[in-house]
């Protein structure tokens, strides 16, 4: 084991969902309307955006995730030739910019087919540790779903794909102040999402 | 101002994000996107209006004559008709029901009006994104797929045994002369032999020639990928055996798909990039003079640096220095070491961002990646090449180096900061763990863990390739 090993090995486990960038040959290619190399940039970033819609859409909307995803990657391709590769944005953060914004029109667009009911959730005191991730994760994305679709993408995009607070203004068309108020409201509701869950442990 | 709730999320709240997962992707994903983005051949390919559109992924390896087939009566809109038999990949609009796209070798004809759609396929392999609206039936020499929404992929094989008994099929080792495997949701196959199996999501159903004898069973995919190839089944071989040796084949034929994109986008097969040192057996970071010289002609630079892309810097842990050989009481040297290498890069990368942009507040924000980012996107064009073309030179002592880095523009001063870090650590840590420990600990690993190789010189020679390695 070494140093690389290491560090790429940390790399790795923070988040299969926040691939490495493409390389730049490649992107090049891809800007040319290289087939391989057009499949190579959906296959590098297809996780992050599909995850990324997956909880933006909600349980409501899930069945729009596949379109949404394929939209956002037509989408890239009809603009990427104009992408800087030194520009001030990565790739996987000017990728998931075209997601969130797809995702948030789609959201102001249309109104929830299905009302999210309460969650019914394990007894966490019974469940196992299985039980109890998918408790936690039902807790998250409900209280993820109450929150407003330009909240929602702040959150998702700070906390589940690890964007800098400017990289959301950008995306988002925001100032660094809004993104931190909507950040902070976001996490306020989690947590609360949360506590309560650990109010239902003890009880 | 002060927000409601600035703290950052604890260890707690972060396992419950942690366990809010997303799906995986949708099998042949990339495949549908590429097909949605080539150029259809017979009409634009829509993008909208796509909710509730399902997928059949067909694939089909037997030659008989195209079907024929007729449908049912109701035209509330006018026939639509084609064929194709590609040599190369095509990609068809299907009557605005579907789009295809028709590997070399496919076969296939379709007839689209208001009561639905049929396609006939008779060999090759074809993928298919299907619009809502009506029927859409796919016909086989074996057999007829229904699609009842779902994702799902159809072969048939066998091009002359299909002319043979089953029996005689299964002792040639070919298999089942027809195999659906269905991803997501469900599709009803009607046999030639009025046989009708509904298979679901998770299923695969074999066939023989003209669909008798179809066999639905559910797939592991695990079981599949980790099974051994088994041998050419013999005479007495059963149905059980020859689904077993087609799901490895099956598998096989995916791993060298997988293997053929990694070639055609550039990742052939050559030396492991991650190696601690290159053919020469120099270390990675410290090629000889002969490849610098090679490297000048390239305007090639290569460096590596310590984790300082981050906002905070990135200590060693136990398990770490133990992999590494650093003695506990070393360890906290070795991370003061990395701090101050980070906090100095920090310091000096602002400094740059401010001098360049003037927005000191933003560069607060900014992680020290971003801010490199933004000094390159503001540089002049071409800069960044000459700045390279200069460091290339001066690396195989072809030029001086500049004698007053102070009034360089700061797109050079920057990049002359990033390609000296390597050296920087390695100086700094060798007055605290020693010279030779430090170059032993850099050369065994190949550099401090991040990589980068920049080439291409500003009049476009050099091949003009950047790879990024982290």
């Amino acid at each position: 084991v070494n140093l690389v090993a290491e560090v790429r090995r940390e790399r790795e486990a923070e988040s299969a969902e926040r691939p490495a960038e493409l390389d730049q040959l490649t992107l090049r290619r891809a800007q040319r309307g290289e087939p391989a190399a057009c499949r190579a940039l959906v296959e590098r970033y297809q996780r992050p955006v599909f995850a990324l819609l997956h909880r933006m859409m909600g349980a409501a909307r899930r069945d729009r995730v596949e379109d949404l995803a394929q939209e956002t990657f037509l989408s890239v391709f009809r603009s990427l030739g104009g992408f800087a590769p030194l520009g001030p944005a990565r790739l996987s953060t000017w990728i998931l910019t075209i997601a969130t914004r797809r995702a948030v029109d789609e959201l102001r667009r249309t109104e929830p087919e299905i009302e999210l009911g309460p969650v019914a959730l394990a007894s966490p005191a019974r469940a196992d540790d299985r039980a109890r991730r998918r408790a936690l994760a039902e807790r998250v994305e409900a209280a993820v779903s109450d929150l407003a679709p330009d909240f929602r993408a702040a959150f998702l995009l700070r906390e589940m794909h690890g964007l800098e607070y400017a990289e959301i203004a950008r995306a988002l068309a925001i100032d660094i102040g809004t993104v931190k108020s909507r950040l902070s409201r976001a996490r306020a509701a989690l947590r609360s999402a949360l506590a309560d869950l650990e109010d239902r442990d003890g009880a | 101002m002060a927000h409601d709730d600035d703290r950052p999320l604890g260890a707690e709240e972060r396992a419950a994000l942690d366990a809010w997962t997303a799906p995986e992707v949708p099998a042949g994903f990339a495949d549908r996107v590429i097909a949605a983005m080539a150029p259809a051949q017979a009409a634009p390919v829509r993008t909208g209006r796509w909710a509730g559109a399902k997928w059949v992924v067909i694939g089909a390896a037997a030659a008989a004559a195209v079907l024929v087939w007729q449908l049912r009566g109701g035209t509330g809109r006018a026939t639509a008709t084609g064929s194709a038999a590609p040599s190369v990949r095509q990609t068809l609009a299907v009557g605005g029901r579907a789009t295809a796209v028709a590997e070399p070798g496919a076969n296939l004809s379709w007839s689209v009006d208001g009561s639905g759609a049929a396609v006939a396929q008779s060999a090759g392999d074809v993928f298919y994104r299907v619009e809502r609206g009506g029927p859409f039936r796919v016909e086989t020499p074996h057999g007829t797929v229904l699609v009842t929404g779902t994702c799902f992929r159809v072969e048939t094989r066998g091009e002359l045994d299909m002319k043979r008994p089953w029996r005689e099929i299964a002792a040639a080792g070919v298999g089942a002369a027809l195999v659906v495997t269905v991803y997501e949701g469900s599709v009803l196959f009607a046999g030639k032999d009025g046989g009708k199996e509904p298979v679901v999501a998770g299923q695969v159903l074999a066939a023989g020639p003209g669909g008798e004898g179809a066999v639905v069973r559910e797939v592991d995919g695990e079981g599949i990928v980790a099974a051994d190839m088994p041998a050419a089944p013999g005479e007495s071989a059963s149905r059980e055996e020859l689904f077993q040796r087609d799901q490895v084949q099956r598998a096989e034929i995916a791993s060298l798909r997988a293997r053929v994109r990694q070639l055609e986008s550039g990742g052939g097969p050559g030396r492991d990039p991650h190696a601690a040192r290159d053919a020469s057996g120099r270390p990675w970071f410290d090629p000889s003079k002969e490849d610098l010289v090679k490297f000048a002609a390239e305007c090639r630079v290569r460096y590596d640096l310590p984790p300082v892309m981050g906002t905070e810097p990135k200590p060693i842990g136990p398990r770490m220095a133990k992999d590494l050989g650093i003695a506990p009481e070393e360890t906290g040297a070795v991370n003061k070491v990395l701090a101050e290498i980070h906090r100095f890069y920090v310091a000096e990368l602002r400094k740059l961002y401010v001098e360049v942009t003037g927005d000191a507040a933003r560069a607060d924000d900014l992680s020290p990646e971003a801010m490199g980012h933004e000094l390159e996107d503001k540089s002049p064009p071409g800069e960044a090449s000459r700045v390279n073309q200069r460091i290339a030179r001066e690396r195989a002592g072809l030029d001086q180096p500049p004698a007053n880095l102070a009034s360089l523009p700061a797109i050079e001063r920057f990049m002359r900061l990033r390609a000296g870090l390597g050296d920087r650590t390695e100086q700094d840590l060798a007055a605290v763990v020693g010279a030779e420990r430090a170059r032993t600990m850099r050369e065994e690993n190949g550099g401090w863990g991040m990589r980068q190789e920049v080439a291409g010189c500003a009049d476009g020679s050099g091949e003009g390739e950047v790879e990024v390695e982290r």
